[in-house]
């Protein structure tokens, strides 16, 4: 009975060494979405050029990304040229959010370095942000072949990224 | 006639700019109010590394603040505004861990602990005694 | 060049540090004491030369040489001179040699002053953990690494929010606290290998956990304040995982003090103590591995790489497991001396170790909880905060207060007398009814969390205050005061402790508010006027300060609040206005200027928040007093 005593400790500390060793492997600082597998949130908001107004039915067909983006949000310059490698190479549509901005210069920088966009919805007070549970800008979602959101991704859109976290799911 | 009616005027307007106005946030009772900063306390921004709602000055900690607003201007209860944040950040934006299976070594294992060891430690004590 | 030196004498440290741990080996095989002994010059040694790395850390921070990296990354020419050499601890590599700096000097203490028969194996112990952190910091954080060929003329600056004065002790203390309970776990480690584990033993350990106790105290005690009236939202405790990585040590190292009281006295619970000043030690070292991983996210932890992690976790199971097999195999079964029952000293110690330890244990658990819940459920995210260790903390304090005030009067072995329980009952009663009556008088309401609280504030008083007369005859009531003042100031700093939390909780207020020059709000039975809003420009930060006039009661006074652009790392940060009185703080923090002339602000009253201080700092008293007071009588 003793023995099986005294070496509990140390078996107890062993196996919380094991866990914090395969804790440290995990590097992600990004917030797990709860909207993985679920519906795209219901909108109905206008278009960032005013001509329209816009809600679910307005995308093409699955699959397509959604790109939250502002003129105020400096880390969107690093990913737009991908964003219009997209577009121009009509891998995958891509829809953006333009997240509580200002229309004209969002409009005015689009014109200025290039609208990798079908459309813009001008997310004004931040309302379809808030039903993503996005919290900052820039912000990535991919919606796939089943209508459902499959990727979230926080952060700059890169290659890198686009080949680890959202390429599997094209095929579905 | 005139003047009673400018008074009245006067008189109405000074008691509108009551404290309530000043508040930054503003509600329709006093309890509505305590329950905004109690929830702002109790719900983490999901943006900053480890803060409340009510400790940080992040853009999505002041919508999220309006929106709580707004919800309990629309009647809602606490528990339906702590869904509906759940229901789109998730289980993290929560400081209290809901109470379910996952999380019930969480909440019933430190007291079960701690009568195991203190019914352990009495009845050996007293069976020790016993002996002697 | 000065830099380099730096870096030489802390190779040197590491150097000398690694023979002085190897030096038990040569001593065990050779059979001589020769080399043991070595150890203490060695120590001398391994002190010199760390202090002077560090004090030429210092130094270049004063000069402002920013070829050196670190320095670049945390000054800056604007900053005043006393807040450069404080940056040099203001991230992780600079704060790492003066950890290992101070667990220089306790060795060095302990070296001089320690009097036991295991001291020298104890030191190389020491030693070794000076050796393995000196690695750590030489190969993974070299403070004196350099940005050559190109050199800034300028720094990024230190982060606003340190440049204050408490930063300048906070860490210093705090880890004066950390590193201090190496010195019962070297020698908790060295009675274990010797066959040593007695009576003396405890005695001679139970003064430098004290100690370390005392510095961890303050230094928790002087984080909190801080976060208090620098962070501007006017909470103290945050259930942060970097403040319970210092919490759980501390709950520890209170348990072990309690353990070896019973160890040195009646000789029960050797083991159990041997175990604890192993615990305290790793919980220490587990602490310093959760900050500067990165593997949890706080307010609080240094941006660090995983590779670092790595390291600190190789420390830390070398040292943990190590101690822990040795414990396993070295375990001797405790010789039946005397026997107690329920109602005795030892078994209500008994009770205090285990609610202490369970608490320290299950703060730990929810610390690490959101970790283990990602590991199950794959990647999704929980929070554990404030709401689950309030409700966690508040029975255990509540059984911890009760039988501090119950157990004082218990005798060794078995209590007989249980007459004291009438007399305290009636007096604490007696003086928490007086105390309610003023509280209702003062304040109009009576709340539960701030009665339970003067509850046992009471009862603790009276107890301690009871148990003093009880306990003793006439003549010998002085030399008993003297011996017992340490644990008697630290445990009525237990009762101002709960008191404030208590009261701070039930009659807090708080309201975010707009104003323009001229208005007024009343909150807490004060009236704030914002007065007057002006702009300055000072020498690393321009400021937008708005002064509010307080009228609180009969008096009134004057307090600003300021927002402040800090030009070299553009941050901006608000300094809150405080006002303490002895029963109350008001508290102004400005917000933002949300329409010309219309400010937002952060109004509070709160009350009794400066009595929780003031009681850690009670118990920091008493714990040194206490430590002093039986290292002098060992030395009789």
């Amino acid at each position: 009975m003793n023995s099986y005593f005294t070496k509990l400790p140390l078996i107890a500390f062993i196996g919380l060494v094991l866990f914090l060793l395969i804790f440290l492997k995990d590097d992600n600082q990004e917030l797990k979405s709860v909207l993985i597998d679920k519906d795209f949130p219901e909108f109905n908001l206008p278009s960032l050029d005013g001509k329209n107004n816009l809600n679910t039915l307005s995308f093409e067909d699955a699959p397509f990304i959604i790109n939250v983006w502002a003129t105020w949000c400096i880390t969107c310059r690093v990913e737009h040229p991908f964003l219009m490698e997209l577009k121009e190479k009509s891998i995958i549509p891509v829809y953006g959010i333009n997240y509580k901005d200002d229309r004209s210069k969002a409009l005015e920088l689009l014109d200025r370095t290039g609208d990798p966009f079908e459309f813009s919805i001008f997310d004004y007070k931040g309302t379809l942000a808030m039903d993503l549970g996005v919290y900052g800008a820039p912000e990535t979602f991919l919606v796939g072949r089943d209508g459902l959101i499959k990727v979230r991704h926080t952060g700059a859109l890169t290659p890198e990224v686009w080949n680890e976290k959202f390429i599997k799911h094209l095929g579905n | 006639m005139k003047q009673i009616f400018l008074l009245l005027t006067i008189l109405i307007f000074s008691s509108l700019h009551s404290d309530e106005e000043k508040s930054l946030y503003s509600f329709n009772s006093e309890e509505d109010h305590q329950r905004f900063v109690n929830l702002s306390k109790e719900l983490r921004c999901p943006k900053c590394q480890s803060s409340s709602l009510s400790g940080s000055n992040s853009p999505i900690s002041k919508d999220l603040k309006n929106q709580i607003q707004e919800l309990i201007l629309e009647g809602k209860t606490d528990q339906e505004i702590k869904e509906y944040l759940l229901v789109r950040y998730g289980d993290y934006i929560l400081y209290e861990p809901r109470f379910n299976s996952s999380t019930i070594v969480l909440w019933y294992g430190p007291f079960f602990i701690l009568i195991l060891v203190l019914g352990v430690l009495f009845f050996w004590n007293i069976r020790k005694n016993k002996d002697s | 060049m000065i830099a380099e030196l730096g870096f030489l004498f802390l190779i040197c440290s590491m150097v000398l540090s690694f023979i002085g741990s190897i030096m038990p080996i040569f001593s065990y095989f050779k059979k001589s004491d020769y080399f043991l002994n070595l150890v203490n010059p060695l120590t001398y040694l391994v002190f010199l030369f760390t202090s002077l790395s560090l004090l030429i850390l210092v130094y270049s921070f004063g000069i402002d040489d920013f070829s050196i990296k670190y320095i670049a990354q945390n000054s800056n020419t604007n900053l005043p001179l006393y807040y450069k050499l404080s940056a040099t601890w203001g991230a992780h590599e600079g704060s790492l040699l003066l950890w290992i700096f101070l667990l220089c000097a306790w060795t060095l203490t302990f070296s001089l002053k320690g009097n036991n028969e295991t001291k020298n194996l104890s030191t190389s112990f020491l030693l070794q953990v000076i050796f393995l952190f000196s690695a750590f910091t030489i190969f993974t954080s070299n403070p004196f690494e350099r940005y050559l060929p190109v050199v800034p003329l300028n720094g990024a600056d230190l982060n606003p929010l340190l440049q204050d004065f408490a930063f300048t002790i906070h860490p210093p203390l705090l880890y004066l606290g950390y590193s201090g309970l190496a010195i019962p776990f070297a020698m908790a480690v060295s009675a274990l290998l010797s066959g040593k584990v007695n009576q003396v033993w405890a005695a001679d350990s139970r003064p430098w956990v004290l100690s370390a106790t005392g510095f961890l105290t303050i230094g928790i005690a002087i984080g909190s304040w801080w976060a208090y009236y620098e962070l501007g939202w006017g909470g103290w405790w945050f259930w942060d995982p970097v403040e319970n990585a210092a919490f759980v040590p501390w709950l520890i190292a209170v348990a072990l003090i309690h353990s070896l009281i019973v160890s040195q006295n009646r000789g029960h619970f050797k083991n159990w103590s041997i175990l604890l000043a192993i615990l305290a030690f790793s919980m220490s070292l587990l602490g310093t591995f959760l900050v500067r991983s990165g593997i949890l996210t706080s307010v609080h932890s240094f941006a660090l790489d995983p590779e670092r992690g790595i390291f600190l976790l190789g420390i830390f199971s070398y040292f943990v497991l190590g101690s822990l097999f040795i414990f396993s195999i070295k375990y001797k079964e405790e010789t039946k001396i005397s026997s107690y029952t329920i109602s005795s000293k030892e078994f209500g110690f008994l009770l205090n170790n285990v609610f202490l330890v369970v608490l320290g244990v299950s703060i730990m658990f929810g610390t690490l909880f959101p970790l283990i819940y990602e590991a199950i459920y794959e990647g999704d995210q929980i929070s554990v905060g404030r709401p689950y260790y309030d409700t966690l903390i508040i029975p255990f304090a509540v059984a911890l207060a009760l039988l501090q005030a119950f157990a004082l009067f218990f005798s060794w072995g078995r209590t007989e007398n249980f007459s004291f329980i009438q007399k305290l009952f009636i007096y604490a009663l007696l003086i928490f009814i007086l105390i309610s009556i003023i509280n209702y008088l003062l304040y109009g309401e009576l709340y539960f969390f701030s009665s339970l609280s003067l509850g046992l504030f009471s009862l603790i008083l009276v107890a301690n205050f009871l148990s003093l007369r009880s306990s003793s005859d006439k003549r010998n009531f002085r030399k008993l005061l003297i011996s017992k003042s340490g644990s008697l100031l630290a445990h009525l700093g237990t009762a101002f402790l709960v008191l404030g939390i208590g009261f701070v909780s039930s009659y807090s207020f708080e309201r975010e508010v707009i104003l323009s020059k001229g208005e007024r709000y009343d909150l807490g039975g004060s009236t704030f006027i914002f007065k007057e809003l002006s702009s300055q420009r000072e020498a690393n930060y321009l400021s937008d300060k708005a002064d509010f006039e307080v009228e609180a009661g009969g008096s009134n006074f004057s307090l600003n609040t300021e927002k402040r652009f800090y030009t070299s790392s553009s941050q901006v940060m608000s300094e809150a206005g405080i006002k303490a009185t002895l029963m109350k703080d008001y508290y102004v923090t400005i917000g933002e200027e949300l329409n010309t002339g219309f400010w937002s602000f952060r109004i509070q009253v709160k009350t009794l928040i400066r009595w929780i201080w003031f009681g850690a700092l009670l118990i920091t008293i008493g714990s040194f007093i206490s430590s002093r007071s039986i290292s002098r009588s060992r030395n009789e």
